[in-house]
């Protein structure tokens, strides 16, 4: 989904900011909190509690607040905090500091509650608060034990299947409330771990490696896991939302804050945990700050511009240098690194330019191997879905090119990028193009297997496309090769039918400088070497 | 079998002469297409292919001992 960047001036030219922004931490950041209050926030007390519920949130100087297991607190919080409410069921509710001009509740009421809310200079955003169902105790002391993964994964089923009607319905429920394709923000708690989370990089913190399929759902429909946008490094004690008060139990990242198009850039992701003297919930609070980057107020061009000049001091100077200790650290310095922050902030804005740029400099980013390879994966796939398709090809050719890429993913992960662009609405020869190059991929691996289905690729391509189809492709929905793939594609059908190692060698006649004739059959029987030479 | 490849007649038959080459040569015109080298994608020079009894492609790009090695083992499987 394509969104203005209009959501962000809310943000900054907040100059109808009346009494309610007073505590705004700034004009120029949207901070949402989720967060499961525990029994109304009453577990230490009626009274008590919900007041430090309310000091808690305030201290975070969250704008919109994502709030679950309510339980008849609500209404004395947002009384408390001067903030608007919408309350649905018992359980789930939402407090904004902006006005909430509209009720797009979908599923159910004890589950999700969906609010359209006014930023200061008119613009909506969609916001969430959800809570989604368990359907096994997995985090209490010892309640993992001897569980299989399967049965570990079938604790969260609920939980995947919930979220996914409910993404699925906002989107028409938006629509039917006249807010069609604005920005949409779901928090809440999730009741379930996630896949970015139990990965196999994180094995030793978690002890397994999960594909965890709530996330999935929110990945798949396009959501962005905020928290884990600004800190794609696993680290189980800092992530963890569950649970404050009781550290005996398993410690997870159940609380989430997905956004969907809102274009803007994660500055800061924390849960909150502490608090004097006890800290009032099971759950932590998730809070998350989203700013437009201050850098977008200089353009791609701009920036390209002074990295370009950054980049030609910084090589001028290389050359000049004779000192080898002098040459090696200045090596280290290049100026990639430090545009690099910016460029992503392009990225992020929807700017692909600036995904070509990174993907170009990537060796010289300031960045760890997993992080380079899990930006990469993010940058092909931005590039790979681009509008313009002149850009697509460009990038699909650099992919099939790029042995570390196809190392990082292997060639399955390859072929199910290829697939993905031949799904997207090209022309028959763009898609038999990006099919070729994987074909060919896999005829040139080392694995029987592979080069067999890459085999069976081209003939498949060649079957559709008989010479010059290009001019005229027989169905313009369907792979086809154009001219010089397919000579190229049969040339290569041919190799690894007739010329590999193993295969009975083509026959042929040719003359000697008598004009005798010299056909090879004439030598079956015999050992033979074949020699192409010349003396030149 | 040698598969000449852009020699001029008389150089060929020159160079055939003084290494003494006896084994069956093909030769065509330089100025025009090779079709042979062009069946076997010959993208190099020399390109080696050494066949078993079968005509089956046994070994590629084998030189010097290798090449060696690799008729005696094919010779071996004929006895």
């Amino acid at each position: 989904m394509r969104v203005s960047f209009l959501l962000l001036f809310v943000l900054w030219g907040s100059s109808d900011c009346r009494a309610l922004c007073a505590e705004q931490e700034s004009d120029s950041s949207l901070s949402i909190l989720s967060w499961n209050i525990w029994h109304g926030g009453k577990e230490d007390g009626k009274e008590v509690g919900p007041q430090r519920v309310a000091e808690v949130i305030r201290g975070s100087g969250a704008d919109l607040i994502a709030m679950q297991e309510t339980y008849g607190s609500g209404e004395l919080l947002s009384a408390e905090l001067g903030f608007h409410f919408l309350p649905r069921g018992t359980n789930v509710s939402i407090h904004s500091r902006f006005p909430i001009v509209a009720d797009v509740s979908v599923f159910e009421p004890f589950k999700c509650v969906g609010a359209i809310v006014e930023l200061p200079d008119g613009e909506h955003l969609a916001f969430y608060s959800i809570w989604l169902p368990y359907d096994g105790e997995i985090w209490a002391q010892g309640t993992r034990e001897g569980k299989s993964v399967d049965e570990l994964l079938a604790a969260c089923a609920s939980s995947a299947l919930n979220l996914a009607s409910i993404l699925e319905s906002i989107g028409p429920r938006l629509e039917e409330a006249g807010f069609p394709g604005i920005p949409v923000v779901v928090a809440g708690d999730f009741n379930s771990m996630s896949h970015f989370d139990y990965t196999e990089a994180a094995r030793a913190q978690y002890g397994h490696v999960i594909d965890w399929p709530t996330s999935r759902v929110a990945e798949n429909a396009g959501f962005r896991d905020t928290y884990r946008d600004l800190h794609p490094e696993v680290n189980r004690n800092r992530d963890s939302t569950w649970t404050p008060r009781f550290p005996e139990q398993q410690q997870d990242r159940i609380d989430f804050i997905y956004d969907l198009g809102t274009n803007l850039q994660v500055v800061e992701a924390r849960v909150i945990d502490e608090f004097t003297p006890q800290f009032p919930s099971d759950h932590g609070a998730l809070l998350v700050r989203l700013e437009r980057s201050a850098q977008l107020e200089v353009t791609f061009d701009e920036d390209l511009a002074s990295y370009k000049s950054a980049h030609d001091a910084w090589k001028e100077a290389l050359d000049a240098t004779e000192d080898r200790k002098e040459k090696r650290t200045l090596k280290k310095a290049h100026p990639a690194a430090q545009y690099e922050a910016r460029m992503r902030a392009h990225f992020s804005a929807g700017d692909l330019r600036a995904a070509e740029w990174s993907l170009g400099n990537l060796r010289d980013l300031d960045l760890k191997r997993s992080e380079r390879d899990l930006l990469q994966i993010e940058l092909y796939d931005a590039l790979l879905g681009a509008e313009d398709a002149e850009l697509r090809r460009r990038s699909l050719e650099r992919m099939m090119k790029d042995s570390a890429f196809a190392r990082a993913v292997t060639l399955r992960g390859l072929e199910e990028r290829v697939l993905r662009l031949v799904g997207i609405e090209g022309d028959a020869l763009e898609s038999g193009h990006a099919l070729f190059l994987m074909a060919k991929k896999f005829t040139s691996s080392r694995d029987a297997e592979e080069v067999e289905r890459g085999l069976g690729m081209m003939d498949a391509l060649l079957e559709v496309s008989p010479p010059e189809s290009d001019a005229e492709p027989q169905n313009p929905n369907h792979p086809t090769l154009g001219e010089g793939d397919r000579k190229e594609a049969e040339g290569i059908v041919f190799a690894l039918r007739f010329l590999a190692i193993g295969k009975v060698a083509p026959d042929f006649t040719g003359s000697s400088v008598d004009g005798e004739e010299i056909s090879l059959k004439d030598t079956r029987g015999k050992v033979t070497v074949l020699s192409f030479f010349g003396f030149w | 079998m040698g598969l000449n490849t852009g020699d001029a007649e008389d150089l060929f038959r020159k160079k055939r002469e003084e290494l003494g080459v006896t084994w069956p040569c093909t030769w065509s015109d330089p100025s025009g297409p090779n079709p042979i080298a062009e069946l076997f994608q010959v993208v190099a020079y020399p390109t080696i292919l050494v066949l078993d009894e079968e005509g089956r492609i046994r070994f590629k790009g084998a030189r010097g001992r290798q090449l060696d090695k690799a008729v005696l083992e094919l010779l071996a499987e004929l006895k």
